[in-house]
């Protein structure tokens, strides 16, 4: 587990250094998104209205924004639920050639689609450090789709050093929470056999 | 008698306090559990939230960008006037949370449920959720908080045969809590209230009030009921699941049960959890217009801790 900062656009050889469990900063730009973005862009199939060439950080996140004298600024960013856009997300990283998804709660299931395709998936700390991250925005870049409200627009931010985020699947398909699964589901086995849960059924009534 | 002006504008404060100041009872709480954690991710987890919790006292900026659903409890006095009573306090409410959410700012998280329609103040039908109990105090307590949907999004209900018994209870619980946390989704650590007995609506109410209305440290006054939050915490940490999932010693900061007496078949078991960014503000109106500040609420039982 490492320290790591990198810029965006990221390439192909800033994912491939990643590994599971690394503490990953960002300089440059994120863009955020939720489900009416999906929605939008694969569903309906409408072109997102910025160049994903300099922008391939997709950031799961309804962010808290005012606006100050015709500018806006985000105050918080915490990371929203990343499972819930599953359904969308192969199509989504590559479409956009996405290089790194930023989330919560990982992507059962989905670790072969961050490998297929060179990508990878971070989760944020303690999953409420929102104003820690947007003390790292320094300011709104662009913004697009107001119309589905402001915490679902698509939020173009420039960012310096906004972190720490975790890595949890690296871009060989390895997944942080996969990997602990066993520890925990072994756990679990020791703590439901120490309070007599093992054999035990629930009254049937069907 | 208290205006509406005086509901409102201490209503908006609580809200501002809530998302922006974690209560002390929260903090000392996540700080120990920072200080206690033995594995390093957890460490990690542990270090940006209270890293965060500095950001947003420098900034006054809200600690989680879900403010959730806004909520509202309330102690009446039986014989505390308000401006235009009942509704009058539900209007003051109202015109709070839209304020805050202009101005705190929260995020304008409440929609219609079918067309996603947003009005952007977090008003909307039952919305803010606003639960008042009357008592024999010459003030109205006011408790505002704001309700992540991570935690939301753990709740649970099932109904129990007497024949499942208590181990049912816990196993209930025990799978409720890991098949929500792992992978961090329900924001471990968190706290999670349980209500016991009553119907359902009753035993969900019950828990909801647990998860967010008891500061963290409180034990219920009944010793068999006290020894099952204790056995309900122990068992939770022991999963292992830790801070975000990611593996470690606190998984819940705090378990608190309230139960209510129900039919003599069933036990009716609610799960609720309030996110580890557990937004909470407290303040008591006097009639003659003193506004005094509370750590935390006396909704439970007044004159003990909760």
């Amino acid at each position: 587990m490492k320290k790591v900062g990198l810029k965006t656009p990221l390439t192909r050889g800033d994912v491939e250094g990643l590994r599971c469990g690394d503490e990953v900063y960002f300089t440059g730009h994120v863009f955020t998104c939720r489900s009416r973005f999906h929605i939008r862009a694969i569903d309906e199939g409408e072109t997102p209205p910025i160049d994903f060439a300099r922008y391939n950080v997709m950031f799961h996140v309804g962010p808290i924004v005012e606006r100050l004298n015709e500018e806006w600024r985000v105050v918080c960013a915490t990371p929203t639920m990343s499972p819930r856009f599953s359904k969308w997300t192969e199509e989504a990283i590559r479409k956009f050639g996405l290089k790194a998804i930023i989330g919560k709660g990982g992507f059962p299931g989905l670790s072969e689609v961050f490998k297929r395709h060179g990508c990878v998936y971070l989760i944020g700390v303690g999953n409420w450090a929102g104003a820690l991250y947007a003390d790292r925005i320094k300011r709104v870049k662009e913004v697009h789709w107001l119309d589905l409200g402001l915490p679902e627009a698509l939020w173009v931010l420039e960012v310096e050093n906004i972190g720490p985020f975790i890595l949890e699947i690296d871009s060989r398909g390895n997944s942080l929470y996969d990997d602990l699964s066993e520890e925990i589901d072994e756990n679990i086995r020791r703590v439901e056999k120490a309070r007599g849960f093992e054999g035990f059924q629930y009254t049937s009534f069907d | 008698m208290i205006s509406k002006e005086l509901v409102s504008s201490t209503v908006f404060e609580l809200f501002k306090k809530a998302a922006i100041l974690l209560p002390d009872d929260v903090k000392g709480a996540i700080r120990e559990a920072y200080e206690r954690e033995t594995h390093n991710l957890a460490k990690i987890h542990l270090k940006g939230i209270l890293d965060n919790i500095k950001v947003s006292e420098k900034r006054q900026w809200p600690l989680c960008s879900d403010t959730g659903y806004p909520m509202i409890f309330a102690t009446v006095g039986e014989e505390t006037s308000i401006e235009g009573g009942v509704a009058g306090f539900e209007e003051a409410v109202k015109g709070a949370v839209e304020a805050a959410t202009r101005r705190v700012p929260l995020r304008p998280t409440v929609v219609h449920p079918f067309t996603l329609h947003n009005p952007l103040n977090n008003v909307g039908a039952h919305m803010p959720s606003i639960d008042l109990k009357f008592e024999p105090v010459d003030y109205i307590e006011i408790t505002a908080i704001l309700k992540g949907g991570g935690g939301e999004f753990c709740s649970g209900y099932r109904t129990l045969f007497r024949a499942d018994g208590f181990l049912g209870v816990k196993k209930f619980i025990l799978d409720q809590v890991i098949l929500y946390n792992k992978r961090g989704l329900g924001c471990p650590p968190n706290i999670l209230g349980v209500g016991i007995g009553g119907t359902s609506d009753v035993c969900m109410k019950l828990a909801k009030q647990a998860a967010v209305l008891r500061p963290i440290g409180d034990r219920h006054p009944d010793p068999e009921v006290a020894s099952l939050e204790r056995e309900i915490l122990d068992m939770l940490n022991e999963t292992g699941l830790g801070p975000m999932g990611s593996g470690g010693d606190t998984t819940v900061l705090d378990a608190h049960v309230e139960y209510a007496f129900t039919h003599l078949a069933f036990i009716p078991v609610g799960i609720s959890v309030n996110c580890g960014c557990f937004r909470r503000a407290t303040a008591r109106i006097y009639g003659d217009g003193r506004v005094e500040e509370k750590p935390y609420p006396e909704w439970f039982r007044r004159g003990s801790l909760a």
